[in-house]
């Protein structure tokens, strides 16, 4: 099946009464993407599910204003990001000073989670993940794990290739340090 | 522990195969799960949630025309209601108040009624008898200058500039 073009998505959904069909199109495009890229910044399905759905509505509302300055992609990642981003955010406020250690509440989380199947390895790597600073954490996912080029990554997160390679390295080595127990 | 023996296993933490780095074999399958068919219900869900906030949004459009319709109502009803007033109430008031005003003039100069109390009074009252049967002047006034000689007027006129001057 031939995929069809973010172009032309956006010039369906500029014309009238064609803006929902438009809509699912990128819904069927860019739907299991987004979720995994807030899935594995929030880790629990059901949080991911929120902001994922918090993300397309912010999509709709603001695709009449898409000017195309950046690509749909990279604009719907950016949404996506910041949308988890500020979930965790208020998370954190509500916890507040109830989380005494958060990685044993992550580890614990994951680990009675049902819709996590990792190993004991898996788990660790996620932990270890978990603590990084949320630039570097942000950039190792997106880098590790969903294999992106630093060109699409910085234009996400509007940091420079230099600086997402530092980061990069830093959250490489501060995970290797945390797996390997002195 | 299964992850040291993995560790001891590999002999280093990170392994590189195929230009791709990884911590260890397999850390890169995805651990996270979803429901089953959760793509395709979920993708409904925003649809519907779609479909609800376009409707909420001309709700919303149809809530600020009727709300923008009652209050230009108000204002329009509000406007005619104060050129009624003023037509109606206040106009008449204020006739009636001149004319009583004119009325004491006229007995309490009595028979100093002249040119000079008249032109001082003018020039008080800010009354111009540029033409005395302008419309805009009120009729009570142009009544009384219609009490003196048209051709006094003139006189009247010079005697308010000096009135005016000594203000």
């Amino acid at each position: 099946m031939v995929e069809i073009s973010d172009h032309q998505i956006l010039t369906l959904f500029l014309q009238k009464g064609e803006e929902e069909k438009a809509f699912e199109m990128i819904l069927n495009k860019y739907q299991e993407r987004a979720y995994w890229h807030i899935r594995k910044i929030v880790f629990h399905h059901e949080d991911a599910n929120d902001v994922l759905q918090n993300t397309f509505i912010k999509i709709w509302n603001g695709l009449k204003g898409f000017r195309g300055d950046s690509e749909l992609f990279t604009w719907l990642y950016r949404i996506a990001t910041n949308e988890a981003l500020s979930f965790l955010k208020q998370k954190a406020k509500k916890a507040g000073s109830r989380i005494d250690d958060p990685e044993m509440t992550i580890a614990n989380r994951l680990q009675a989670d049902e819709y996590f199947d990792g190993d004991e390895i898996q788990l660790k790597l996620q932990i270890e993940v978990s603590k990084l600073p949320e630039r570097q954490k942000l950039v190792f996912q997106m880098k590790y794990f969903e294999d992106m080029k630093y060109e699409q990554i910085s234009a996400i997160l509007n940091t420079s290739v230099g600086a997402l390679k530092a980061s990069y390295h830093h959250a490489v080595k501060k995970i290797q340090k945390g797996l390997i127990p002195d | 522990m299964a992850f040291f023996v993995k560790l001891i296993d590999y002999g280093s933490i990170m392994t590189v195969e195929n230009n791709n780095m990884n911590f260890f074999e397999g850390d890169k399958n995805n651990p996270f799960l979803v429901p089953p068919g959760y793509f395709a219900e979920s993708r409904a869900q925003i649809m519907q949630k779609i479909a609800k906030e376009g409707a909420i949004s001309s709700v919303k459009e149809f809530k600020i025309r009727t709300r923008l319709l009652w209050m230009s109502g108000i204002a329009a009803s509000l406007l005619i209601g104060l050129l009624l007033f003023q037509n109606m109430y206040l106009k008449p008031h204020r006739s009636i108040k001149l004319a009583q005003e004119i009325d004491w003039f006229i007995n309490y100069t009595g028979s100093d009624l002249n040119d000079v109390t008249l032109a001082s009074y003018f020039a008080d009252e800010g009354i111009s008898i540029e033409d005395p049967y302008d419309e805009v002047l009120d009729s009570e006034r142009a009544s009384l200058l219609e009490m003196t000689d048209y051709d006094e007027l003139f006189i009247i006129e010079e005697w308010m500039n000096i009135e005016n001057q000594n203000k």
